[in-house]
């Protein structure tokens, strides 16, 4: 099996499995969601699809009953109840489970006969009552779902199988009418073309060179512009000419393995859609009656593409390859830079237009590698919501997860390496933190505990906070587990602030519940997640009151993170201030400047804020500048304001944090550099540092 | 036993960069050196230390660069227009050099071991004769203590 194509169905699969995982919740909390039900039962036909197509014949077995079952719920045949959904969950986890075997064995085989089981008696059961022929249902699932491998009519037979829009029917019409003649096209490609869409970019093309117009396309052109279909596109076609005529032009483009036409005549065709919704109506409509689900049931498949656009296509790639890549393009950007500094001298106008433009596309390139690094948390987070609901009906206590900031971009390392640690941060605090449904309320508090995952920027970190409304650390309890462990003396005890106490229980092996679950109370896990956390050079912390609940801390630096900075120069060097510290930027005269217990200041909206000239500070030869005016850089630490002393402003950037090494670690008040568009470096100016700096002076 | 030694030692070859700093001769083993640069253009890092004279930028990484010259103690006369590029224990950084000449090829016995307490001598793990020359063996893992 071709390995490429492997890699690609195992990131897909995941996709969807997540995206399963997704509207399976949101399915739990809300059974009616027809929509949702839509939703997830294209997702399991799309996978079935695909591990078909990959040979996975278990798989797309397993997920063909789990389909079943939706198609049950949608048609209302069966409602959902936790009994079945309970079957679902675990039917996504045993096709994790296969995903997780095909990547490491290249195999789906497991055992899945009980799943199966469960989901034929319900299936059984379900549609005992009501007469349901099944080879009906597949046919009907096969019409509306994107991408069909089977299509209703045969060639040579004059029903289209696709569903055709008013509007679209109206410009049949109207073409039929200036004699033009329409067309049903089904194209299909023959199995392992590479280039998909540039292939069906051709047969577009050939129609519209023979003056032929494209009326629908099935599925979308955005869709197959990004290679979001199988093998088959299905096309709505007017042109002038031959029906046998455009079927050769078409099947003279390579790799077209099959090429089905059929000529629309424009009132069969009415009758024919007509037809084929009555007829549908019917096959829904046996125990329903509800013309408001087929109503949604037709107005999603028109909106197909919303539900694939929905998911990312992502590629694994080796965050080394990237390091690689983010250096040769420092390093065309410096050639660049040459060849731009030499050709000067010769002044030749052709050149400069091409320089531009390669000054353009370079810039453009470093943009989209700096931000490739890049991944929303949610990558992380999405996984939580599952976990949560598993493990509060685990443990019977009820719990309401809210999850935010889930957009807050961190770099691709820190997100694989964050998932973990809180993973054990949510377990403690459902399996701990949050007491049960009886003690809640014994407390007076909501019985439905509330357990939130925040993730923000601030400042040069991201910050992720875990906290809970339940009982809170208990003080006490891990005192005497650090006075017993020998971790502190008794008499020492009593002077501990909060923090310092709570701060124990991320030693090693330290746990104070006194019976182990499963679940957590091992003791293991937050000296780990500490250890983790500092390995990214981070830091955790722990607040925590009685009774209202506890919140985990967790700041972790940005060190290969793209900031927005404010460049600015100082003698002969750029520097850049993170914008996040920089309140205002502005020109003052040197008169403005006043001098409050021999220190400069200045008055801005009647607020005094000290000056510092930076040129002291880092100690650099001074030129005194004739200029009346004076660029000043507003920052601020905390609730500390420092006005700085720059010569000139540049504007500002994105830049890449980057270490200044080893050697240079002592310096406190630089956090790091940026190489720049031109290949010089600009210092990043540590605002927090220099201010507490300039306090002590 | 003297003869067993010797035959130990002499196995031993090493391979060292010859380089010159201020009319001077220097060398450093092979095996720290990534690579030998033109002069790029180097950022001044306001309150590092005094032996460091900037950074550079590296295919992309920011690299410390280190006045040899300052550091040993050596006056600075002429145009340092070369960096040799090293990476000790992790750290790479680089070296501004006059000029660099070649790899030779060394055995212990060709080593005098230092004696002196100056700067120079700290950093160094002995006097090469070679070739009616010496050169002086930098320590690079002490330089990049400092």
């Amino acid at each position: 099996m071709n390995e490429q194509y492997l890699s690609v169905f195992i990131e897909e699969t995941r996709e969807y499995l997540q995206l399963l995982n997704e509207k399976m919740l949101s399915l739990e909390s809300n059974p009616d969601d027809i929509e949702v039900i839509n939703e997830i039962f294209r997702a399991l036909h799309t996978l079935k699809g695909m591990s078909a197509t990959m040979g996975f014949e278990n798989m797309a077995k397993l997920c063909h009953k789990m389909e079943n079952i939706f198609d049950l719920f949608r048609n209302q045949k069966a409602f959902v109840d936790s009994e079945i959904i309970d079957a679902l969950f675990a039917g996504i986890d045993t096709l994790e489970k296969m995903l997780q075997k095909i990547l490491d064995d290249r195999s789906d085989e497991m055992d899945i006969s009980d799943l199966l089981e469960i989901y034929e008696s319900f299936y059984s059961r379900a549609s005992s009552g009501v007469e349901v022929q099944k080879n009906g249902v597949e046919d009907e699932d096969k019409g509306t779902s994107f991408g069909n491998e089977k299509a209703k009519g045969s060639e040579g037979s004059t029903t289209v199988p696709i569903s055709i829009e008013e509007s679209v029917l109206n410009v049949i019409k109207e073409a039929i009418e200036e004699e033009f003649k329409a067309f049903y096209l089904k194209v299909t490609l023959r199995e392992g073309t590479m280039l998909k869409s540039a292939r069906m970019y051709m047969v577009f093309h050939k129609i519209e060179e023979v003056g032929g117009e494209i009326l629908k396309s099935v599925p979308s052109v955005e869709d197959i512009e990004d290679e979001k279909f199988d093998r088959t596109v299905e096309l709505i076609v007017v042109c002038k000419i031959a029906k046998e005529k455009l079927a050769e032009l078409i099947r003279d483009i390579s790799e077209i393995e099959e090429v089905n036409i059929i000529e629309i005549d424009s009132e069969k065709l009415k009758a024919q859609v007509f037809s084929s919704e009555e007829k549908k109506e019917v096959e829904q409509g046996t125990d329903s009656k509800n013309p408001k689900t087929s109503q949604v049931d037709r107005i999603k498949e028109s909106n197909v593409t919303n539900f694939s656009s929905k998911i990312t296509q992502t590629i694994r790639v080796d965050i080394e390859k990237l390091d690689t890549l983010m250096n040769l393009m420092g390093e065309l950007v410096i050639s660049r830079s040459r060849i731009m500094e030499t050709l000067k001298k010769y002044q030749i106008k052709e050149i400069d237009e091409s320089l531009a433009q390669l000054s353009r596309i370079t810039l453009d390139l470093q943009n989209i590698v700096m931000k490739i690094r890049m991944v929303p948390i949610a990558f992380v987070f999405n996984r939580f919501p599952r976990m949560v609901r598993d493990l509060s009906k685990k443990l019977n206590k009820e719990i309401n997860l809210i999850i935010t900031g889930q957009e807050t971009e961190l770099d691709r390392t820190v997100v694989d390496e964050i998932g973990d640690p809180l993973l054990h941060l949510l377990r403690n605090a459902i399996d701990h933190g949050i007491e049960s449904k009886e003690e809640r309320e014994a407390k007076g508090k909501q019985p439905i505990g509330t357990v939130k995952l925040d993730a923000h920027h601030e400042g040069n970190n991201v910050v992720i906070e875990v906290s809970d409304d339940g009982r809170g650390l208990d003080r006490e309890k891990i005192l005497k587990r650090a006075i017993e462990r020998g971790l502190i003396d008794e008499a020492s005890a009593t002077t501990l602030t909060d923090e310092k106490i709570f701060s124990f229980i991320f030693e090693p092996g330290f746990s104070t519940a006194e019976e182990v679950s499963d679940v957590s109370g091992r003791g293991v896990g937050m000296d780990v997640v500490k250890s983790t956390i500092e390995a990214l050079n981070g830091s955790v912390q722990i607040e925590s009151v009685k009774d209202r609940g506890t919140k985990v801390i967790i700041k972790l630096p940005l060190t290969l993170a793209i900031i927005q900075a404010l460049l600015v120069t100082i003698g002969d060097f750029i520097y850049a201030i993170p914008l996040v510290n920089v309140e205002e930027t502005l020109s003052i005269k040197k008169e403005e400047i006043k001098i409050v217990e021999k220190k400069p200041v200045i008055y801005i909206r009647g607020e005094i804020i000290p000056l510092t000239n930076l040129k002291e500070l880092f100690q650099l030869p001074h030129t005194e500048s004739d200029e009346d005016a004076l660029n000043i850089v507003i920052v601020h630490s905390g609730t500390r304001k420092y006005g700085l002393m720059v010569d000139e402003l540049l504007g500002q950037d994105d830049i890449v944090i980057k270490s200044l090494g080893k050697l240079l670690k002592g310096i406190k008040e630089f956090s790091g550099g940026a190489i720049l568009g031109d290949g010089s470096i600009a210092l990043i100016l540590d605002i927090p540092n220099i201010v507490d700096n300039l306090q002590g002076v | 036993m003297v003869d067993d030694e010797k035959d130990v030692i002499t196995a031993h070859i090493l391979e060292v960069l010859d380089f010159e700093l201020s009319n001077r001769d220097f060398a450093i083993d092979v095996d720290f050196v990534e690579m030998v640069i033109e002069r790029p253009y180097i950022t001044y890092v306001p309150k590092a230390e005094y032996f460091i004279k900037g950074v550079m930028n590296l295919r992309g990484r920011i690299v410390p660069v280190i006045d040899l010259s300052t550091l040993l103690g050596i006056e600075e006369n002429t145009e340092q227009n070369k960096v040799l590029v090293l990476k000790v224990k992790d750290i790479e950084v680089g070296f501004l050099v006059n000029n660099v000449r070649e790899v030779i090829r060394i055995t212990e016995n060709d080593i005098d071991k230092p004696v002196g307490t100056k700067n120079v001598d700290q950093k160094t793990k002995g006097i090469i004769k070679y070739d009616d020359r010496l050169i002086v063996y930098l320590d690079a893992e002490k330089i990049i203590e400092v």
